[in-house]
């Protein structure tokens, strides 16, 4: 039997969804930042009333999603008639950068946010996997010399001269917030989580930091980050994984 | 001055090729299967004439690539007059996707695909990281042992029980060859060149099993499967990675 997130019976009631924004949502996942914080912020970015669940019992909700993890994202129509849930990090952000105009506005510039956004990922991965996933501070104290050489030095350069190229206005695209801006503010947060100020800060990649400054200009944004919540799940954050 | 890949001036060419499936194109990447791996069976499926380029002197075309790596893709019009290229394998392997029709045919099908891609990339991480950048071979099998227990053994369940809920007819999505399948053949092969035929098979995994049978018939990548090149990149891979 299908499961209920591909029953491909709901597909007109999905596609007309898809396109509206003007929905309310709910992301289901642990209490701190991790693979959900992304998603938080394009939902933020959107200005669409959203609430974080963590559920008290994961266990017994486990079996009932389509891979066994959270986050999960779960979409409700404005008139409370249609409910559509959406599985996996890639997939969740994907579909809301779509709903709301974050991957640029034709085929070329969206190749370009992909772009970006393929390399943030690549970056993502590698200090996650080498340094705040591993436990034990000799393997993170052994992969931090390298991590910084080979991961996190190249992407400065690089993002700090494309960024600078396109004007250094803090968007990676024409002068528009995309699926970028919001993946390079979050490696932002990875990359000072291992190296303080050291290598990013304002003074030092001012292009790069001009991302993170524009993203928090946006109203909803600023409103999202003010709030008792993402205190909370910054500071949880921190204090599981290592990094704001 | 603005990287050649990102310059703006060219959205309009850019634009009008993305939309043409008649170009030929060039893959500049290692002798391997490797990270250029997908985006060289997207090709065969599409049936467009392409060439693999692995660099005599990558450390001199490495500063001209905008972020210093491969896999690059250039694809030429059919008249020869409009040029482009792309970097990152994901944007490369998503531009691709949605040029050739593999990433569902509406908005519902196009997140059911980005789901299984997404579950099937973090597999991908998970080799990546525990098993194909340790050296240490005995860091290397208990890394295995977990990754078969947590990453391996789940993702075999869910799969094979999402493809059979989809019939068991070898795709993710309706009955039509998707990024889902294609990343999915990827796995068959690292599963396999790490555990054999202990985990995955024909007989122990059908429904999966049925996605790289779908696969194989199609005329295009059958027909890059018996080439010469082709069997040197799957030896070349088998020994720097081994995997076929």
């Amino acid at each position: 039997m299908v499961h209920a997130f591909f029953d491909p019976a709901q597909t007109a009631a999905f596609n007309a969804l898809a396109i509206k924004k003007d929905s309310t949502f709910e992301v289901k996942y642990f209490g701190f930042h991790g693979l959900a914080g992304v998603t938080r912020t394009l939902l933020a970015l959107s200005g669409c009333k959203f609430t974080s669940v963590n559920p008290e019992d994961w266990a017994s909700e486990k079996p009932h999603t389509p891979f066994g993890v959270m986050p999960l994202l779960t979409e409700t129509s404005a008139d409370g008639k249609t409910t559509i849930h959406v599985a996996e990090t890639g997939a969740i952000e994907r579909y809301l950068a779509r709903k709301f105009g974050l991957l640029g506005s034709d085929a070329f510039e969206e190749v370009l946010v992909n772009t970006f956004v393929s390399n943030n990922h690549s970056l993502q991965w590698a200090i996650l996997s080498k340094y705040f996933i591993p436990k034990d501070p000799e393997v993170k104290a052994a992969n931090k010399e390298t991590l910084i050489t080979s991961n996190i030095v190249p992407w400065i350069k690089y993002h700090e001269e494309h960024l600078s190229t396109n004007g250094g206005n803090g968007h990676y695209v024409g002068n528009k917030v995309s699926f970028a801006d919001v993946t390079t503010d979050f490696v932002i947060g990875l990359i000072q989580g291992v190296t303080g100020e050291e290598f990013v800060s304002k003074t030092k990649t001012p292009a790069i930091w001009e991302v993170r400054e524009k993203l928090n200009k946006i109203e909803s944004v600023a409103a999202w980050k003010k709030t008792e919540e993402f205190k909370e799940l910054n500071e949880k954050n921190f204090a599981t994984l290592g990094f704001y | 001055m603005v990287h050649a890949y990102f310059d703006p001036a060219q959205a309009a060419a850019f634009n009008a090729l993305a939309a043409k499936k008649d170009s030929t194109f060039e893959i500049k990447y290692f002798n391997i299967h490797g990270l250029g791996g997908v985006s060289r069976t997207l090709l065969a499926i599409s049936g467009n004439k392409f060439t693999s380029i692995n660099p005599e002197d990558w450390a001199s075309e490495k500063p001209l690539a905008p972020f210093g790596v491969m896999p690059l893709l250039t694809e030429t019009s059919a008249d020869g007059k409009t040029t482009i290229q792309i970097a990152e394998s994901d944007a490369i392997e998503r531009y691709l996707a949605r040029k050739f029709g593999l990433l569902g045919s509406d908005a519902f099908e196009e997140v059911l695909v980005n789901t299984f891609v997404s579950n099937n990339h973090s597999l991908v991480n998970a080799f990546a990281g525990k098993y194909f950048a340790v050296k240490d071979p005995e860091l290397k099998a208990a890394n295995m042992e977990l990754l078969i227990t947590n990453n391996i053994a789940p993702w075999i369940k869910y799969h094979e029980q999402h493809l059979a809920a989809n019939g068991s007819n070898g795709h993710y999505v309706g009955n039509k060859v998707s990024l889902a399948d294609v990343t999915t053949d990827l796995l068959l092969g690292l599963i396999q060149g790490v555990t054999g035929e202990k985990l995955v098979s024909k007989s122990k995994t059908p429904a999966m099993w049925e996605v790289r049978e779908k696969m194989n018939k199609i005329k295009g990548l059958s027909a890059w499967k018996q080439t010469k090149e082709f069997k040197t990149l799957s030896e070349k891979n088998f020994a720097a990675l081994g995997f076929y």
